[in-house]
């Protein structure tokens, strides 16, 4: 047995209740598993106690009447941007081995061996911050691997990464997990499922709901995977099936001739791009390819060349839009500039409203979002499910002609997934114009009106040709 | 369970952190300082305080010894940083200023986050570097109306900005729920 | 980055970081004692020389430079020339009082300020920043906690950076939907380094994390770069003073200033 726990709890500072109850787990040496759950469950909280980050790094009050851990655990981190703390690739992955005092001597060969293992074909001097969003996620996983532990927990290691990348991911750590204990909380599981051993569903209560093999979970189990919210492999067939709608005849946006730059590199150059009222689209194209940096272009929000018309009158400058163009970026955090998350959906419909009018609005809004449990907490305080949902909410007052959404339902669950898409499909029949950028194969091939792919330095209509 | 007094990783980490979004934000705002600075009225003293806003901001955050050093300290190495210049007398400067707030939260012993504190420490910080200026500056050569002035506008920035405006920040930051991740943390044992 | 504009490497790259911090000291030391304003006047020629030699770095980005060195240091000095003390006056406006004695300290001044920024520059160019820290940990006795926190937060400042260009993008976008009360004057700015901040440090913290899950503690380690001090060091050193002695002697030889007391 590589892991058991029993009867866990456990408290936070100034957290007025305490997480877990009755927390009971055991792990067989090598077996593989996945963690599930509603977001806020505590599956983090969960894998740091395993892993002896709880209470030796971060001080939180716990106790088990049995906790037996491994020797050594190693983690791959969800934000590939805060676990590296040295510029290069070869100085990271020396940190690792001068954390284990190897032999300076040793190092160098190591670290083209460990590259070699993970499948990163890079120049060891090269410096992280140029790597894509999986190549660092790999890079993480070569550091684990350093460790030399015998268990490995991944805590969302996918979450950041295009589809593709995220298979390939996927399959390097199934490359290499033979012979270790791998603990993994995922909320994109289509490509792991049927890999674990076995699968665990927490609920909402920091309880462990049920544990058993995924085929077993899916077949018997799977309206509690449902209640809960959890995505797994079946879950688009309770997606909600909506109407296609028609798009109405007047263009909104038209750009002409649009060269995308990002400092001195060209990245996209698209000779006519026409949107029209009503449309639903969908953007899609690998990490990197310029999807976020496109709508930005479009906005103005960075320079450009060529000709962009707003309903016949050219645009020049972000304010002559006027408000009718409205995103909503991938990082929510940024957006927010209340300290309430009432009165973040709030402002955004005063000036149009009045006072009494946008406070209703602003209600309705907040509970068709799920965020009335929130609405008085502080915009940065909420989980991160819950600032996309609320950066959703400031664009959906019914002000914007055209709303640009970058990848919105990532790190949703299934239940607010859904209801997401129901309301943008409420909103682009009432005649707002969506254009949103996703990696998610599922919602490209059932909800839009028209595709757009972003494929060699260009903008091309229909989906990709790898589906 | 092990409870860590003095300063950890996370301690250490956050407190350069700090230090050096306010070096990034005053590399970006720093022309103001230099355009005030032709009129040689010391209007750019004015923003004095923002060069050790950084150790009040980690001190109230973290509360231990050492913070508000390690903070200046960085917020002088930050322009090296930042900006890729490397000014000694910054550094010089940082450490001394960063001694004096120390001195202040040591009288407190590290315990308050009151508003008087944080004052009193922009202040102190504000006068700590004079005699250095005066030698440096030749400031006792200097028309005695000027030299009030200069006087004046450092303390009046030291106790607004350093003071102020840090305590204002903390208490905005407290509202972003963030603070409950680091520093000093009261005991709760009860509850399992 | 600096390599970018280099184009050779020199002896001075291979001078322990610890040695230039201290000799850089030494000079601000030097520098606040010297009152002779014809020594410093060849010593920021010596300066400017050294930093031209031993840098590296192509011609151009030196004359901008040292353009952009003396404008401010010209700017840093002008409370002294316009308020300073003196009896025989130049020019007399208003509040402005400009005297020779205060133009010299001026003066004075402004060549201190640039003394010390050359050999800054100098110090930036033949430094790698990863270096300072691991010479301080092997040769300056420095805790590893406090050096690699600083190395780990240095990589996070591109990434703040970025955030701020988003955070700046995405109030744009808001600010023609809602009241100007909530965006400008002290509440945009406010919010704006409180998001700032917040963001930061939450990403700080599961750094922290992350670094200890990977086995860092503050215990014994061994080090990938290794740093040392060598006769090289000992050669920087007699240089530097050689410079300010040799400029002294120059100051004697040629002096562009009538005073030799700035005071
Ligand atoms: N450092 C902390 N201080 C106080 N409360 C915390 C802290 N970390 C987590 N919590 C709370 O503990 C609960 C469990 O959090 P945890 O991060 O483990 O959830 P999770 O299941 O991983 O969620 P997600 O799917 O969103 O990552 C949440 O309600 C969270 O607000
Ligand atoms: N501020 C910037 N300055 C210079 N280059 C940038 C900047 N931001 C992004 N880039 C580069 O521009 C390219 C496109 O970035 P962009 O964010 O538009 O891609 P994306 O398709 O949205 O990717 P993702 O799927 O990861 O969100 C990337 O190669 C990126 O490195
Ligand atoms: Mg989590
Ligand atoms: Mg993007």
């Amino acid at each position: 047995m590589a892991i058991a726990v029993k009867n866990l709890r456990l408290k936070f500072p100034e957290a007025q209740a305490r997480l877990f109850t009755d927390l009971e787990l055991t792990i067989e040496d090598k077996e593989k598993v996945l963690i599930v759950g509603p977001s806020g469950s505590g599956k983090s909280t969960l894998l740091n106690v395993l892993g002896g980050l709880i209470p030796n790094v971060i001080d939180v009050l716990m106790k088990a009447d049995q906790l037996e851990l491994p020797n050594s655990g190693a983690y791959v981190f969800q934000d590939p941007d805060s676990q590296f703390t040295m510029p290069t690739v070869a100085e990271e992955l020396a940190f690792i081995m001068e954390n284990r005092q190897v032999e300076r001597e040793d190092m160098d060969q190591r670290i083209v061996q460990i590259l070699g293992t993970v499948g990163l074909d890079i120049d060891p001097a090269a410096a992280i911050h140029t790597l894509s969003g999986g190549m660092k996620q790999k890079l993480a996983i070569a550091s684990a691997l350093l460790q030399q532990a015998d268990t490995l927990f991944l805590d969302e290691p996918t979450s950041m990464l295009d589809e593709g990348s995220a298979e390939h991911l996927w399959e390097t750590i199934q490359q290499m997990w033979d012979g270790r204990t791998v603990v993994i909380i995922e909320h994109r599981v289509e490509n792991i499922w049927d890999k674990v051993d076995r699968v665990i569903l927490m609920d909402d209560q920091g309880r462990i709901d049920r544990i058993g093999p995924p085929d077993e979970m899916l077949e018997n189990h799977r309206d509690a995977l449902d209640a809960f919210g959890v995505w797994h492999p079946e879950s688009w067939h309770n997606a909600p099936r909506l109407p296609e709608i028609k798009a109405q005849s007047d263009v909104l946006l038209e750009a002409r001739d649009l060269v995308v730059r990002r400092g001195k590199r060209q990245l996209l150059t698209i000779d006519a791009l026409d949107i029209w009222k009503g449309e639903w689209i969908t953007l899609e194209g690998d990490n990197g390819t310029g999807k976020t940096s496109l709508l930005l272009a479009l906005m103005k929000l960075i320079p450009s060349d060529g000709d962009i018309q707003f309903k016949n009158k050219k645009v020049k400058k972000q304010k002559h839009y006027n408000g009718a163009l409205y995103p909503v970026f991938q990082n929510p955090e940024l957006q927010f500039i209340t300290n309430t998350v009432f009165d973040e959906v709030f402002i955004n419909l005063e000036l149009h409203f009045g006072r009494e009018g946008a406070k209703q609005k602003a209600d309705a809004l907040i509970e068709r979002l799920g965020l009335g449990k929130v609405r008085h907490l502080h915009p940065l305080e909420i989980s991160t499910g819950q600032k996309r949902r609320l950066s959703v909410a400031t664009a959906a007052g019914g002000i914007p002609e055209i709303i640009i959404l970058d990848e919105p339902t990532f790190g949703l669950d299934q239940r607010h997934a859904f209801r997401l898409l129901q309301m943008l499909h409420d909103m682009v029949k009432s005649g707002t114009t969506i254009i949103m950028i996703t990696h998610d194969e599922e919602i490209k091939i059932r909800y839009p009106s028209r595709r757009l792919r972003i494929e060699d330095g260009t903008l091309m209509e229909g989906g990709g040709s790898d589906d | 369970m092990v409870r860590k007094n003095g300063l950890t990783l996370t301690d250490v980490l956050v407190t350069v952190v700090i230090a050096l979004v306010f070096a990034f934000i005053y590399s970006i705002w720093g022309g103001v300082y230099t355009a005030l600075e032709p009129l040689g009225l010391h209007l750019n003293q004015l923003l004095y305080g923002m060069w050790f806003i950084a150790a009040v901001v980690a001190y109230l955050i973290i509360r231990k010894p050492g913070v508000a050093l390690i903070a200046e300290f960085a917020a002088a190495s930050g322009e090296t940083i930042v900006m890729l210049q490397f000014d000694v007398m910054l550094i010089v400067y940082g450490l001394i200023q960063g001694l004096a707030c120390e001195i202040v939260f040591a009288v407190v012993k590290y315990k308050s986050t009151s508003l008087m504190v944080a004052v009193a420490a922009g202040v102190a910080a504000a006068l700590s570097t004079l005699p250095l200026d005066w030698y440096y500056g030749y400031l006792g050569q200097l028309a005695t109306w000027n030299l009030l002035l200069m006087f004046g506008f450092r303390v009046l920035s030291g106790a607004l900005i350093a003071g102020g405006l840090a305590h204002l920040l903390y208490q905005g930051l407290k509202g972003t729920g963030v603070l409950k991740l680091v520093g000093q943390k009261a005991t709760a044992d009860e509850g399992l | 980055m600096i390599e970018a504009i280099r184009h050779y490497s020199t002896p001075a790259d291979r001078v322990n970081p610890i040695t230039k911090i201290l000799v850089a000291v030494g000079l601000f030391l030097a520098v606040v004692l010297i009152h002779d304003p014809n020594h410093l006047f060849h010593l920021s020629l010596l300066m400017l020389v050294l930093l031209i030699v031993l840098s590296g770095v192509k011609i151009r980005y030196l004359v901008l430079l040292t353009a952009t060195i003396l404008f401010f240091g010209l700017i840093s000095s002008l409370y002294m020339i316009f308020y300073g003390e003196g009896t025989s006056t130049l020019l007399r406006f208003g509040i402005v009082h400009i005297t020779e004695e205060s133009t010299v300290r001026g003066v004075h001044i402004m060549m201190r300020g640039v003394v010390l920024s050359f050999f800054g520059a100098l110090v930036v160019f033949t430094t790698k920043l990863t270096d300072v820290f691991y010479s301080m940990m092997q040769q300056g006795g420095l805790r590893p906690k406090f050096a690699y926190a600083f190395m780990a937060a240095i990589r996070m400042v591109p990434i703040i950076a970025n955030e701020y260009m988003t955070l700046r993008r995405a109030r744009k976008v808001r600010r023609p939907l809602i009241h100007r009360k909530y965006i400008s004057g002290y509440k945009g700015f406010s919010t704006t380094i409180i998001t700032l901040l917040s963001q930061s440090i939450r990403r700080a913290y599961r750094l922290g994390i992350a670094m200890e899950s990977k086995g860092f503690d503050d215990g014994p380690r061994t080090y990938y770069h290794r740093t040392s001090f060598s006769i090289i060091d000992l050669l920087f050193i007699m240089l530097v003073i050689l410079t300010v002695i040799f400029s002294y002697q120059l100051g004697q030889w040629y002096s562009p200033f009538a005073t030799t007391d700035a005071r």
